[in-house]
């Protein structure tokens, strides 16, 4: 390990630390340590933005000479500088163009995403639910329709002063929600088990630290 | 002289017999004759009696006044024949307006019938008389002998006559020279001079019928003589109306016959001690007279007899006088000395005589609210002239007059204030007046006398009290807001019930946690974690050695797909790896993904990374990094390329998809991308061999399935992805949305289970995983034993 990286080592076991010490409550240390990551990451991510996207993509094809890429970047520069106006209550109208022509784009490029990539895609995998083996074809037919009906906020009417036994829709509304409790249950462990590697990553780097200075 | 008259108005020449101008109808006055008769009977009377001439002397004065002017008027400088001119077609024209004014509204003349019939019911008979035949009144004012004349007029007259040498020379049989005269230069007078003498019954007119415009300017003294001797039977009736009332008030110079009643004879009795002490003050005081300002540059007007002095309007009177006294006051001065103080002592009479009629036949005037008022326009046009014109004789002798003038007035005015006394005013007059007018004092002092005693303003006087206005307030009405409900509207809010029914019912059950216990959970927790990782980690044991956990995530697919990469190119395949993750997993994936990068160097694989996460994106070149160690032959400067950030999210990646030399065209070290000799191949996304997506974000990694489906993207599609993101990334293998997936810990044990033959990597980090899950299933389970047994324990209880 060479002089830079036992700089580094011993700078990310201070601020591994100072993060473990939130195990004692919200103190000094661990809101240092916050703040430097958010600082860090933010000043990362405007030179990366500004290296990677604004000085080769807006800036650069002005110096190429070439007619047809200053052209073709004279419209987002245009549109990038009236997103500038949406700062500023008086002039925000004008930044009403780049926005409705971003969000229009995206939510045209998800939405067609979402229906050819996912929707069907995934319906017509639930058709096929006998390729998996019954049974588990079975539960996931189950499940994705008792899903669905889950968020039925339909009802039918009733005759005043008699009340109706509870039809079958509310019983498949119940096998539903323990469909979705199932899957927040096994995305909420997923996310304690990455942050056990995690923990586990940081614990192993301390360790190792210290055995590499016992051993010399 | 003149053979046709030229209108003042049109100047249009018209025929010397016409009265009216023939092209705007303009009244030609043509009082020269009676004019004539007029002063003929003046003659008369000055030679008959002279005492009536001493009596009248302020009226002699004025024509012989008027006479020097206009025998004086050869001699004038040509700035004061001009003023004269001007003055004329100023009068000439006001003359003409009010008689069209009069004509077009002879309703006016009924206002003044009021006032009249008033005084006519009051008066006393002499007085009544003399209304009735003007003319003989003052006939019978000018040959009153001694015995009609009452005792404190005789005795007046004997003392003035004893007392001034001027007046004995007035009283001579023969008239002076200058008096001589007026006859003669009467006839004489130009029919211009004559229009001036109408100018006092235009005033009166206008200020009878209560016109205030035009404003009043200074009147011809002559007009009480015009009015007196006009022709009554020409004058249309409103203006004999106007002349008798100015009769009336003319009436108040002379003196009072035996007639008077004795309240009169007692009051001038009392008047006349004062007049005597002021004669003997001024005497005293060796000081020359001043003049009243109502005889000296003011004209005699009937009217003004009638205005009880008051003090603002002396200010308004001197500067009219000024004016006046600029043109008259010089020849008077200089020629008359003798009658100017004739008739400064005249003056205390007149001031005196008024006060009887004041008490109860005329209508007093309120003080605050003057009758007339004197207007003088501030435009130099209407100026008789202006001061660049005026001599400086002339200018002098205004000075000296103006301080005599402010003198007399004040003193006259003051005098006259007590004297005078209240009255009732004319139902015209009273529908004028202001309610401030009305309202009696005692009800105003009143109001002003209130002290607030709250809000802001509470300890001010005379302030608008609000308590009053909260007194008398009422609140706004109230309106019923019944809403009219239909059964459609009652069903639709019975089902609305129903839907959330369930929900209200199934509150949730939350115990409060003492201090305590939050303290003891917050540290038991991690402490047995520290020390079950310690534990481990230095024993190299694992504490769950008795628990078998089943690996059954699918990392088979993935890893025939990985490993056979480069025997199906037969060429070192060109992978796209996309990092899409954060910073803060970079431990994870760097388990997840160090066999997978060990496996593609192997290859000698062009790794071409690309991020759409920036701080994801930091991580990469660490990554693999730390694959290059265990596969030192890979050239990674050479055949690893990072791309760097993609923005835009799902747009971004769909245009990368669609065009990548597009979107990506410059490196970080500014060469060209597709120049690169890895890239020089690489056109569009499909020219990639296989694209491997590292993800912590099952949502993120979606977009790049939906967009690489979306184009039909025909090869391998691999997904190395936490465990937090491994639950939905499943259903999209399942569902052959991609091709390969090693998700989390687990599945990177099984791929590099199936890639090496002596798995050794994640050994210890297997082992300490499994502690740690071990416990905290451990820590799950006792909290849901506490919460079965508290809930438990609660039923009982209940």
């Amino acid at each position: 390990m060479n002089q830079p990286d036992i700089l580094w080592t011993i700078i990310s076991l201070i601020l591994t630390l100072m993060i473990f010490s939130y195990v004692l409550g919200d103190n000094f240390l661990f809101r240092i340590a916050t703040y430097i990551f958010v600082g860090v990451s933010s000043a990362y991510v405007a030179v990366l933005l500004l290296q990677s996207i604004i000085i080769p993509k807006l800036l650069m094809p002005f110096l190429s000479g070439n007619i047809n890429t200053i052209s073709f970047t004279i419209v987002p520069l245009l549109l990038s500088g009236m997103l500038i106006f949406k700062l500023f209550p008086k002039t925000n109208r004008l930044g009403t163009l780049p926005m409705a022509i971003i969000v229009g784009a995206g939510v045209g490029v998800m939405l067609t995403g979402s229906i050819l990539g996912t929707l069907i895609p995934q319906t017509t995998a639930t058709f096929n639910f006998t390729s998996s083996g019954w049974f588990t074809g079975f539960i996931l037919l189950l499940g994705t329709v008792t899903t669905l009906l889950y968020f039925q906020f339909t009802t039918k009417k009733q005759i005043q002063n008699i009340e109706q036994k509870q039809d079958y829709m509310y019983y498949l509304k119940q096998v539903g929600g323990g469909f979705i409790a199932i899957a927040l249950g096994s995305i909420f462990a997923g996310i304690i088990l990455s942050a056990i590697l995690a923990l586990i990553s940081r614990f192993t780097f301390i360790m190792q630290f210290f055995s590499s200075i016992v051993n010399g | 002289m003149i053979e046709n008259k030229i209108c003042p108005i049109c100047s249009t020449e018209n025929p010397k017999h016409v009265d009216k101008c023939q092209k705007c109808g303009f009244l030609f006055v043509d009082s020269q004759n009676e004019n004539s008769d007029w002063l003929n009977n003046l003659r008369s009377e000055n030679s008959e009696n002279n005492e009536s001439q001493n009596i009248d002397s302020g009226n002699d004065f004025f024509t012989n006044h008027d006479e020097t002017n206009s025998k004086l008027n050869e001699d004038v400088p040509d700035w004061l024949s001009k003023i004269r001119e001007k003055k004329e077609t100023e009068t000439n024209y006001h003359k003409f307006s009010d008689e069209t004014i009069n004509s077009l509204t002879p309703d006016k003349n009924l206002q003044n019938e009021p006032h009249e019939e008033s005084q006519q019911e009051d008066v006393p008979d002499w007085l009544s008389q003399m209304r009735t035949d003007p003319f003989k009144s003052e006939e019978q004012s000018s040959i009153l002998d001694d015995s009609d004349l009452p005792d404190w007029l005789t005795g007046q007259e004997t003392d003035h006559s004893l007392t001034s040498e001027n007046e004995e020379l007035i009283l001579e049989d023969n008239l002076p020279d200058w008096l001589s005269n007026i006859s003669s230069q009467n006839e004489n007078i130009s029919e211009e001079k004559q229009q001036n003498w109408d100018e006092p019954n235009e005033n009166l007119n206008a200020e009878l019928s209560g016109k205030e415009d035009p404003p009043i300017e200074p009147v011809s003294p002559f007009g009480n003589i015009q009015i007196e001797a006009d022709d009554q039977e020409e004058l249309p009736e409103w203006l004999r109306n106007a002349s008798s009332d100015s009769q009336i008030t003319d009436f108040d110079n002379t003196p009072y016959g035996s007639s008077d009643p004795d309240w009169l004879r007692e009051i001038s009795e009392l008047e006349e001690e004062d007049v005597v002490e002021k004669e003997e003050e001024v005497e005293e005081e060796e000081k020359p007279l001043p003049f009243s300002p109502s005889f000296n540059s003011e004209p005699l007007e009937p009217s003004e007899f009638m205005i009880p002095p008051f003090s603002e309007d002396t200010s308004k009177n001197n500067e009219m006088n000024q004016e006046d006294s600029s043109i008259f006051s010089g020849t008077i001065n200089n020629t008359i000395p003798e009658i100017k103080e004739e008739v400064e002592d005249i003056s205390p009479f007149f001031e005196n005589q008024k006060s009887p009629i004041d008490n109860e036949e005329v209508t007093p005037f309120i003080e605050d609210q003057p009758l007339f008022t004197f207007e003088r326009s501030s435009d130099s046009k209407s100026q008789p002239f202006t001061l660049n014109d005026m001599p400086d004789w002339l200018e002098d002798i205004d000075k000296v007059k103006n301080e005599e003038i402010e003198d007399t007035s004040s003193n006259q005015f003051e005098n006259a204030d007590k004297k005078v006394q209240p009255g009732s005013l004319p139902n015209w007059l009273k529908a004028m007046r202001p309610v401030s007018a009305v309202v009696p004092n005692e009800i105003r002092t009143e109001d002003r006398k209130k002290i607030e005693k709250s809000g802001p303003l509470a300890g001010l006087q005379g302030v608008l009290s609000s308590e009053t206005v909260i007194n008398h307030y009422t609140p706004p009405p109230t309106y019923a807001s019944k809403v009219n409900v239909s059964d459609k509207n009652k069903l639709h809010t019975r089902l609305l019930e129903e839907v959330f029914s369930k929900d209200k019912t199934q509150k949730t059950k939350t115990l409060p946690k003492t201090k305590f216990d939050y303290t003891i959970t917050r540290l038991l927790i991690p402490a047995l974690l520290l020390v079950a990782l310690i534990f481990s980690f230095i024993s190299g044991s694992n504490i769950n050695n008795g628990v078998t956990i089943q690996r059954n995530i699918p990392a088979e697919q993935f890893a025939s797909i990985a490993n056979t990469l480069s025997t199906t190119i037969n060429d070192s395949p060109h992978i796209l790896v996309v990092m899409d993750n954060d910073a803060a997993s970079i431990g994870e994936l760097e388990l997840v993904t160090k066999r997978t990068f060990e496996t593609f160097m192997l290859q000698n694989s062009w790794l071409v990374i690309i991020g759409t996460n920036p701080s994801g994106l930091i991580v990469s070149d660490e990554m693999a990094k730390i694959s290059n160690q265990n596969v030192p032959s890979y050239n990674q400067f050479e055949r690893l390329i990072n791309l760097g950030y993609l923005p835009g999210n799902e747009t971004g990646i769909q245009g990368f998809i669609s065009n990548p030399k597009l979107m990506v065209q410059l490196l970080r070290d500014g060469r060209s991308v597709w120049e690169t000799p890895g890239l020089q191949t690489i056109s569009t996304i499909n020219d990639f061999d296989s694209v491997w997506i590292i993800s912590d974000n099952a949502e993120s990694t979606q977009k790049w399935i939906e967009q690489l489906q979306l184009i039909n993207f025909d090869k391998p599609l691999l997904i190395s992805a936490t465990t937090q993101a491994t639950p939905l990334l499943s259903t999209y293998l399942k569902a052959g949305l991609f091709d390969g997936l090693v998700g989390g810990l687990q599945g990177a044990t099984n791929y590099e289970k199936l890639t090496t033959n002596s798995p050794i990597f994640f050994n210890q980090t297997w082992q300490l995983y499994r502690t740690v899950v071990f416990i905290f299933l451990v820590i799950i389970l006792a909290g849901a034993v506490k919460q079965i047994v508290e809930s438990i324990l609660i039923s009982k209880n209940k």
